[in-house]
């Protein structure tokens, strides 16, 4: 897991913005739950294209026409 | 006889002007002395163009005149979000990034409107680069609700869904990255849809998030959001996103028959819902199911999930938009965005194209499981009323009301699913905040959204009301 002090570090090396310790902690928090998701397996993932892959999954999924 | 103008519904009036029983310059005179009135209040303009407006509006007189109707919004004063290109002025986006960038082109949403016949009034307040808003953080200054000034007023539409429920205009654009069309509409009292994906172009709007990012119409009713998404969506070849779907005729898609309707709700809500809003949410299920609705509970999968995943889509790509920005322009930004901007930066690149690529698997299980045996799927827009402004001023209350995510916990899931939901007023809190449910359709249907909404709008009153100054 990302550190607070790394966050407010790593902030401040990129944009040269230093973080108070309760924003870098509350970001620290943030990340650290999205990086620890889901992990999809290889035959869950599609083959490159997303975004294309997305909109025909839409296009797929309306409603049939008649109903 | 002006202030009776703007209690007219946006189709009520464009009726009206097209009939000749009111002109285009009445209205706009009239939504004009209503804005002198409510603006010091409620801050929900940018800017106010009086007299381009007047001009717009005698053009319109003059061209209906002559025997020509322009479009289907002949006359209507409007007013969008500041964030859409129009050539020649600055689009503020809520942020002091953008000051002096003329633009060289006009949106195509505008366009659309243009030739629709809509009249331009000014352009509306919105948080800064359309992110989360922080009390005491806002760039153009804070706009409030106006049914109730001391109250959180979240959202970054927030100008759309003030000046709407003021009545200082007839109809808006605003934008939605995770919920920031449907909840303002919510604390506000209107009617505001989120459209599928593709639905509308995109072009010459502030880009926040591209896979999440939509742009869709807020009014009062949802005929007149029908009248507003039939003007301005389709194909736009200038949005490489645009989707090629035909598009249906939404006003004639309004007449159904309830019977006809089979409505999923929530067995299990995905937070805490306070009980003047499951109250609001039990009466409008009643109410549809006496005119032969079907309701079924369905299991959802987890919201969490969703959001979890509509955020990492949303950090990667906003740090990637502002990054430059970031570096550049950082003491142009707020502390509390500059925050929420870099976020992204701290998730690796696996997570990122992970949560792309489990899209289409996530929307394929949602739809087949909600949507076999059911046409739309309720839920509450915003499962709490919104906190005092005071409240979200202490940095501790804020952070926890932020964490808890009952600001989005029903929105933001249907931006990572790219469906389209709309939020529909539904009553009251005892204290006096309006109420909204959200109902979500399949992919491109949101004409079907409309119709339920339209019928339950038919059979109540919550939408008429509107705060007192």
């Amino acid at each position: 897991m990302l550190k607070k002090e790394t966050i407010a570090d790593l902030a401040n090396e990129l944009h040269g913005l230093p973080l108070d310790d309760g924003r870098a902690a509350a970001l620290a928090d943030h990340v650290a739950r999205l990086n620890s998701l889901v992990r999809a397996s290889a035959s869950q993932l599609a083959r490159g294209d997303e975004p294309a892959q997305f909109a025909r999954m839409l296009a797929l999924l309306k409603r049939p026409a008649g109903t | 006889m002006m202030q009776d103008i703007t209690s007219l519904s946006l189709c009520e009036l464009a009726d009206a002007i097209r009939q000749g029983r009111i002109s285009s310059c009445q209205a706009v005179t009239a939504c004009l002395e209503r804005i002198d009135a409510w603006q010091p209040r409620i801050n929900a303009f940018v800017t106010i163009d009086r007299e381009g407006a007047l001009a717009s509006a005698r053009r319109a007189d003059h061209s209906l005149a002559e025997g020509r109707i322009l479009g289907p919004l002949h006359g209507v004063p409007l007013a969008h979000k500041d964030m859409f290109a129009r050539a020649g002025r600055t689009a503020s986006c809520g942020s002091r990034i953008f000051s002096g960038e003329v633009a060289k082109e006009t949106a195509t949403v505008l366009e659309r409107l243009d030739g629709a016949g809509a009249v331009e009034i000014g352009t509306l307040n919105m948080t800064e680069l359309a992110g989360s808003d922080t009390p005491g953080e806002e760039p153009l200054g804070p706009c409030h609700n106006p049914w109730n000034t001391q109250r959180f007023n979240p959202g970054s539409s927030y100008g759309p869904a003030a000046a709407l429920a003021a009545r200082l205009i007839y109809g808006s654009l605003g934008s939605c990255t995770g919920g920031s069309i449907r909840i303002p509409a919510a604390v506000c009292g209107v009617t505001g849809l989120k459209p599928t994906c593709g639905r509308i172009s995109r072009h010459g709007a502030l880009t926040r998030s591209w896979s999440l990012d939509t742009i869709g119409p807020m009014a009062r009713t949802a005929r007149d959001v029908a009248r507003l998404l039939g003007c301005i969506c389709g194909f736009d070849a200038r949005d490489p996103a645009s989707s090629d779907e035909p598009v249906p005729d939404y006003e004639r898609g309004l007449s159904i028959r309830l019977a006809d309707i089979r409505i999923a709700v929530q067995r299990r809500f995905w937070s805490v819902v306070d009980p003047d809003v499951a109250d609001a949410l039990a009466c409008f299920q009643e109410i549809l199911a006496r005119q032969g609705a079907t309701i079924r509970p369905a299991d959802l999968p987890d919201g969490h999930l969703l959001w979890d995943l509509a955020s990492v889509l949303s950090d990667c790509e906003t740090a990637t938009v502002f990054g430059r920005d970031l570096r550049e322009r950082g003491a142009d930004i707020t502390e509390a965005n500059r925050n929420q901007l870099q976020r992204g930066n701290f998730i690796p690149a696996p997570r990122y194209l992970e949560a792309l690529a489990l899209r289409g698997r996530y929307l394929r299980e949602f739809c087949e499981g909600v949507f076999a045996d059911a046409d739309v799927l309720l839920t509450p827009a915003l499962p709490l009323p919104p906190p005092a402004i005071e409240k979200m001023r202490d940095e501790r209350f804020a952070d926890e009301f932020n964490r808890s995510r009952v600001i989005n916990i029903y929105t933001r899931p249907f931006n990572y699913l790219g469906l389209p939901a709309l939020s529909v007023p539904c009553g009251f809190t005892a204290d006096g905040m309006p109420v909204a449910c959200q109902l979500v359709g399949r992919p491109f249907d949101e004409a079907t959204l409309l119709a339920v909404a339209h019928a339950y709008q038919d059979l109540t009153d919550w939408h008429h009301r509107s705060p007192q100054i």
